[in-house]
């Protein structure tokens, strides 16, 4: 019996030591991690979760995304995938007294397949978005959780999901909160289509097409060699059948056949304009119909 | 206004313009009448749409490795459709358009064994090899559902359901618009949803 409560006692006590050996591990750990992140690897893609910060404070903001990276030789899609296909899905589980905002998606590129067209991301691609911390959080670590389902394709596709998550501790001093966004995030925010600035802007349907015509604010054309045109919303217009575009100086045409699909045309649309692969903007505008 | 680009995409969209007035590539509609066709079945044997005049037949394109004909198969959800709907003297016709050498292209040997193992209840497998058939319905993903009515008119053609994922788990949370175009009609009332955009894989011609 004797032999026991002392092996007992010094079990705990050498246990003891251990935990505060691994517990002073752990934090030296925590606090010389680069940005927070979790990953994971499933077939023709691997995903991983970033945080822009290492700690929150309340009444800030950060960022937190998904980047995927697709095998080479396979894709995933923007938020309208085009004539096939199925984007991305993000859902948050947040601790109380965190909300974010909507993702915002870096521009596509234009991907044919057999005989179809989809819009999605060959290269590797994240999907982040902006996030805001309550000034009344008074919990010491907070819980930042997405479950991810997905669609990889080649030419043949295979779906995909994983569940990520970061616990993020409190900062123990707010200038640890850098203001810089770093990589990822800062070649995302790089991605994501700015505001055009326009003249005038309209779109009209007529016998079967829809039709965009804008003025921008400055020569945003001029050099351009090659203009993009695609809408956020689905099954308004099919990307499988030839276009129409041409482009001088701030003038941009661009027609397009409407999808078999669409229902009643939208009061507007918004749609991204991408200019020589490069840089994007979106503009909103107002959509009319033949009488 | 920047000619080199211009130029060449009148051309293309003059030489579309041609070809949409041609009729070709023009997709049949909901409303209009199906176009007949003529294909093998699994066993050799050669049916047409057209020997099925005065029943409703539904048309079901299929590639057994895509991962959303798997949703539908994996949790039992189209063998119920097919039997329930063949028990009621509607023909059901499963059809295969991958070309030989690409995912889902089978022999009809293969697409039997397929019916078996899956407890399928097609009325027949058609096997569209060269993907004529296909193209004439624009057939695009798998699954993409048809439904012709005793008279040769098509009443829809879309998806199989409203929530296009590979997850089984919504199937249940989903409109079965094959079962809601089939009661409308059934009550002779005018098909809400006849043309939906269908959801899959893209078909392997």
């Amino acid at each position: 019996m004797s032999t026991f409560t002392h092996t007992h006692t010094g079990l705990t006590a050498r246990l003891h030591r251990w935990l505060g050996i691994a517990a002073g591990l752990a934090s030296l750990c925590l606090s010389s991690s680069p940005l927070a992140e979790t990953r994971a690897s499933a077939p023709h893609i691997d995903v991983a979760l970033h945080h822009s910060q290492d700690s929150f404070a309340p009444g800030t903001s950060g960022y937190i995304g998904l980047q995927f990276k697709p095998e080479p030789g396979w894709h995933i899609y923007w938020k309208n995938p085009g004539d096939t296909g199925l984007e991305p899905r993000l859902n948050w589980t947040l601790a109380e007294g965190v909300t974010i905002e909507d993702i915002a998606w870096p521009y596509p590129e234009r991907i044919p397949v057999a005989h179809l067209t989809n819009l999605g991301y060959h290269e590797e691609v994240m999907l982040a978005a902006r996030y805001h911390i309550d000034d009344d959080v008074d919990a010491q670590h907070l819980n930042f959780s997405v479950q991810a389902d997905w669609l990889v394709c080649e030419e043949s596709c295979v779906p995909g999901s994983a569940q990520l998550s970061i616990q993020l501790p409190r900062a123990t001093d707010t200038t640890d909160l850098s203001p810089v966004l770093d990589e990822p995030f800062a070649s995302w925010q790089a991605a994501l289509p700015q505001p055009m600035p326009v003249l005038a802007a309209k779109a009209h349907a007529r016998q079967g097409q829809l039709e965009i015509e804008l003025f921008a604010q400055s020569l945003l054309f001029q050099q351009a060699e090659q203009v993009e045109v695609f809408l956020e919303e689905k099954d308004v217009v099919t990307y499988d059948a030839p276009e129409f575009i041409a482009w001088a100086k701030n003038r941009l045409v661009w027609r397009q056949p409407l999808s078999p699909y669409l229902g009643t045309l939208p009061p507007k649309v918004r749609a991204v304009i991408v200019i020589d692969e490069r840089r994007a903007y979106h503009i909103d505008i107002p959509v009319t119909s033949a009488s | 206004m920047k000619t080199r680009k211009h130029n060449l995409l009148t051309l293309c969209t003059s030489a579309a313009a041609l070809l949409f007035s041609l009729g070709v590539n023009a997709m049949v509609k909901p409303g209009e009448n199906a176009p007949d066709f003529t294909l093998k079945d699994s066993a050799g044997e050669t049916r047409s749409l057209s020997d099925f005049e005065g029943k409703t037949v539904i048309l079901e394109w299929t590639n057994h490795e895509c991962p959303f004909v798997q949703k539908h198969y994996g949790s039992g959800n189209m063998q119920q459709l097919q039997s329930a709907y063949t028990e009621d003297e509607v023909v059901w016709l499963s059809v295969i358009s991958s070309a030989p050498g690409k995912q889902g292209y089978v022999s009809g040997e293969e697409a039997d064994a397929l019916t078996d193992s899956r407890n399928a209840k097609p009325s027949f497998v058609l096997l569209d090899p060269s993907g004529d058939t296909g193209r004439a319905y624009d057939a695009k993903t798998t699954p993409h559902m048809y439904i012709i009515d005793g008279e040769g008119v098509l009443q829809y053609a879309g998806a199989i359901d409203s929530i296009p994922t590979a997850n089984p788990a919504d199937i249940e949370k989903a409109t079965n618009y094959v079962n809601q175009a089939m009661t409308e009609l059934a009550s002779t009332a005018p098909v809400s949803e006849p043309l939906t955009r269908p959801y899959g894989c893209s078909i392997k011609y």
